[in-house]
């Protein structure tokens, strides 16, 4: 109805998303559950394309009447673009699916008792509140279900159901001198409720606050250049934001200048750049099973695929919508257009994008901490920053040993390491095999405007990075 | 957009709904319309109308909290249920706070119909009118341009009923040159008045500094005088004030703990005499909103004065333990502005960095409030009193606190977003790398 409304008032493309989200957060602190609730929002959104000109127009009234009067809102706002339009949107082509995909899961997390939840979080505070020490704890868990049905005059109609997990907690311990948190989480996946019961969260949660406390006395980040080993849990961040938003297509060809920013790798740079060593291998994968960012198809209705942006450390992708592909006369999209709601306009957000595992005679994590003379061992994550083309960054972690003469030694706090992406990319040695790959991930990826959230996996093994300024921050 | 009426007949028909014994109840929405543009040219351009209903039940001191879009009657039914089996679920909170009671507040007018009305071809016309003298000399423009309008209304089951409405314009624009040396970014947001939105003016702005910062030299980074412009200021004081919750600091959490005597650093001197800064929701610039989201009077309240912490934030909870008035959060912020000119500033300065504003600032230590983030959109050498050239960006590793009490200089405090804040100059400001960023 929406898409021949639009069609009868000149629209030459029109899709809509019909879209449902449900949410469950617990939260724990200390010994109280201090929020307990769920969310659910419902609602459409119409996009036409007019003479070359976008429009969007969305709703919560999922009304016969409601629909019908966004299909014309968004064909008058796509009109109004065209006051200022000069060249004409044009989309790569996409096949005609009719299709049901979902999030493959054992159990339901919305059918899983709200006892046995804040039971499992509650057990976990109380863990850390054993440790001396230790003034706060706090823990959390969140389930997401979004259903979403696409429909597009191409065709297509898309029936797709995405259902996410995530749980994880923090330590904080007060000392004489300065407090200092310790964090540990069940990663963020797209998967059911097995994904908290598998995960060691109560066996870690001693460990956890007795880190917090050591923190406390540790020694601050040396100032120079050290080699870094860094975990999975830390290198994930650093993937997403010196690679994953440096591929962005929308970036690249200044889609974004006003906010996000742009991007080095520029087009000209592709297949000539040398973003990393060669043992760099950066793949994107909307298909990866259990990805943040895994779906059946995106809000262009292109289906999901797995392709190289970074390959023998050579940059030869970008994640790509319909329109953008057009530009750079790709013949394909990568199908990244992605909406974080019914109310949101899908923009280009990077899929999973993360390391590829190094080959069978990839080091273990021990080996490459035994052939590390002086450097810093860092796992999760702390501050995080870089510039608006994603080149000069600077990042912390959650915690961090120091390696000398092979060896992990004594605890470090505060430590920051900066560099230039490609510099960076560039000094990687070392990644270690693929029995030690761990599917990390994002939850909170803030793009466009107004801000939309997207989430997505960043998996790599512990890899090394020769001497990168550490401490500049002091 | 649902008016005074409505939702106070509809909120207090959900709380008859309910079976718990106290029930809070928010609702807020509105319409708005955003136009994107990059590359001179249109690329978004969206409506959108929405609500959130949210209700809080609670038996005894068990909470749960359920919240929909959809307003049927169905719909409230089910939301009601909901926050009501997540109570019972849910296990005693000794912090609770049981649901206020009818509120004074202050009396702010921000809803003004010819910025709610203002549509997609008034957008598209204004914007047009800035991009094509800008395209026209090779410049590339990107920017944003939104307007519309937006309630909110709690009511309790104390009886409690509040609304506000608010229109809002926010419209931003970057310029960058052809050669990819040279950009700025202009912006005014949180407008509450379409007419005092001045797009020309902001993109001229932007456009004169884009072309000044073309082809920018290298300095080496190092501890600067700076006069950092009001936007620059207002980023870093948002990040100041998250350590102003009375509560982290009582329990050593914060910068604002007392590490030397225990508790907390109020009545203590914390930056220069020459810093007031205070929460002011009525300012004519600001316009806020006159309650927080549980109907907790927003009024006007010192949190520096002379470089002293004045009062720290305390929730209702933290309040009643301490014996202290709750205050809500440190928001709406104005910063006492000063007898000086930018230029003026400037011109005192024989050696420094101008930084027009900074990028994604983060904390790298909050026991010192320390931030990282990058200068972006600008950034100038200033030699003997004079701009002398563009400079690449810098990144900074600094705290706020440490700049507060090495101002050396105040202009006069103007509208950022939500704030009003002034420029400053202020030595010694750390800068510890170079981007090459534009």
């Amino acid at each position: 109805m929406a898409l021949a409304q639009a069609r009868s008032l000149g629209a030459d493309y029109a899709d809509i998303r019909l879209c449902r989200y449900l949410d469950q957060d617990i939260r724990a602190r200390d010994k109280i559950i201090t929020g307990l609730g769920s969310s659910e929002t419902r609602g459409f959104g119409i996009r036409t394309l007019y003479k070359g000109a976008w429009g969007f127009a969305s709703s919560s009234e999922v009304t016969e009447e409601e629909i019908e009067s966004a299909a014309r809102l968004s064909v008058q706002i796509a009109r109004s673009s065209a006051i200022c339009q000069k060249d004409e949107v044009r989309m790569v082509d996409v096949p005609i699916y009719e299709d049901k995909w979902q999030t493959p899961y054992e159990k339901d997390p919305f059918q899983i008792p709200i006892n046995d939840k804040k039971d499992l979080l509650l057990k976990i505070n109380e863990e850390m509140l054993k440790v001396p020490g230790i003034k706060r704890t706090t823990s959390f868990m969140s389930f997401t279900r979004e259903e979403k049905y696409f429909a597009s005059t191409v065709g297509s109609h898309i029936e797709q159901l995405v259902l996410r997990t995530h749980s994880g907690y923090t330590a904080v311990a007060v000392g004489e001198r300065d407090f200092q948190r310790r964090s540990f989480e069940a990663p963020p996946l797209n998967i059911g409720y097995e994904h908290i019961e598998k995960a060691p969260l109560v066996q870690n949660a001693r460990r956890v606050a007795e880190e917090a406390v050591e923190k406390l006395s540790a020694a601050e980040c040396p100032t120079g250049v050290r080699d870094l080993v860094l975990s999975p849990s830390n290198l994930s961040l650093t993937i997403h934001e010196s690679i994953g938003h440096a591929t962005e297509l929308d970036r690249v060809l200044g889609q974004e200048a006003d906010y996000a920013g742009t991007s080095f790798a520029t087009i000209e740079r592709v297949g000539k750049l040398q973003y990393g060593s060669r043992v760099v291998n950066i793949l994107a994968d909307r298909t990866m099973p259990a990805g943040r960012a895994t779906v059946g198809y995106d809000d262009d209705g292109v289906k999901s695929g797995k392709w190289y942006i970074i390959k023998e450390g050579l940059l030869v992708g970008y994640s790509t919508n319909r329109e953008l592909a057009a530009k750079i006369g790709e013949a394909q999209s990568r199908g990244c257009n992605y909406a974080d709601s019914w109310r949101s306009i899908p923009i280009i957000r990077m899929p999973n994008v993360y390391l590829e595992p190094g080959g069978k005679d990839a080091p273990t994590p021990e080996e490459l901490i035994a052939d590390t003379k002086n450097g810093v061992y860092i796992e999760g994550r702390g501050s995080w920053s870089i510039d608006q083309e994603r080149r000069n960054f600077q990042f912390g972690g959650d915690a961090f040993w120091e390696i000398k003469n092979g060896q992990r030694t004594r605890m470090l706090k505060n430590v920051t390491y900066r560099s230039n992406t490609v510099d960076f990319w560039n000094s990687c040695d070392a990644v270690c095999g693929k029995e030690f790959w761990e599917p990390q991930g994002v939850t909170n990826c803030g793009k466009g405007q107004p801000p939309q959230r997207a989430q997505q996996t960043h998996g790599a093994s512990p890899a090394r990075f020769r001497k990168v300024n550490v401490g500049e921050a002091r | 957009m649902i008016n005074r009426e409505k939702a106070k007949t509809l909120l207090e028909k959900v709380i008859s709904l309910g079976t718990a014994d106290e029930m809070s109840v928010r609702l807020g929405g509105g319409e708005e319309g955003l136009t994107r543009f990059a590359n001179n040219q249109i690329t978004q351009n969206l409506a959108f109308s929405d609500r959130a209903l949210i209700v809080e039940a609670a038996f005894g001191k068990k909470v749960g909290v359920a919240s929909t879009n959809m307003l049927d009657e169905k719909s409230l039914k089910e939301v009601v249920e909901r926050a009501e089996i997540f109570a019972q679920a849910s296990e005693v909170n000794p912090e609770y706070m049981p649901p206020l009671e009818p509120q004074e507040y202050e009396k702010i007018e921000a809803h003004f119909p010819a910025t709610a009305n203002f549509g997609p071809e008034k957008r598209a016309e204004k914007i047009k009118e800035v991009v094509e003298p800008c395209a026209g000399q090779g410049l590339i423009t990107s920017g944003t341009f939104a307007s519309g309008e937006a309630f909110s209304a709690i009511a309790t089951s104390r009886g409690l009923f509040a609304y506000h409405k608010q229109t809002s314009a926010d419209f931003s624009i970057t310029v960058r040159t052809a050669d990819g040396s040279g950009a700025s970014r202009a912006s005014q947001t949180d407008v509450r008045r379409i007419e005092d939105l001045d797009t020309k003016a902001l993109a001229e702005k932007a456009r004169e500094r884009a072309l000044a910062s073309r082809n920018p030299i290298e300095l080496p980074p190092g501890d600067y005088a700076v006069v950092l412009e009001p936007e620059a200021v207002a980023e870093l004081l948002f990040f100041l004030f998250t350590s102003f919750d009375a509560r982290s600091a009582d329990e050593g959490r914060s910068f604002m703990s007392d590490r030397k005597c225990g508790g907390n650093k109020l009545g203590q001197k914390i930056v220069g005499e020459n810093i007031d800064i205070r929460s002011q929701p009525g300012h004519p610039f600001i316009l806020g909103r006159p309650f927080f989201s549980d109907g907790l009077g927003a009024r006007e309240i010192a949190w520096i004065e002379k470089g002293v912490a004045k009062n720290l934030s305390y929730s209702r909870y933290w309040a009643k333990e301490k014996n202290k008035r709750p205050t809500g959060r440190p928001v709406s912020l104005v910063m006492q502005g000063g007898k000086h000119t930018t230029k003026e500033l400037i011109k005192s300065i024989p050696r420094g960095i101008l930084v027009t504003r900074f990028w994604y600032i983060r904390f790298v230590d909050p026991n010192e409030i320390l931030l990282t983030g990058l200068t972006r959109d600008g950034t100038f050498l200033i030699e003997n009193g004079e701009i002398k050239s563009p400079i690449k960006n810098f990144r900074f590793n600094e705290s706020p606190v440490r700049l507060l009490q090495n101002v050396e200089g105040i202009t006069a405090a103007e509208k950022v977003g939500s704030s009003v804040v002034p420029a400053v100059k202020a030595h010694n400001f750390t800068f510890t790398s170079i981007s090459s960023a534009v």
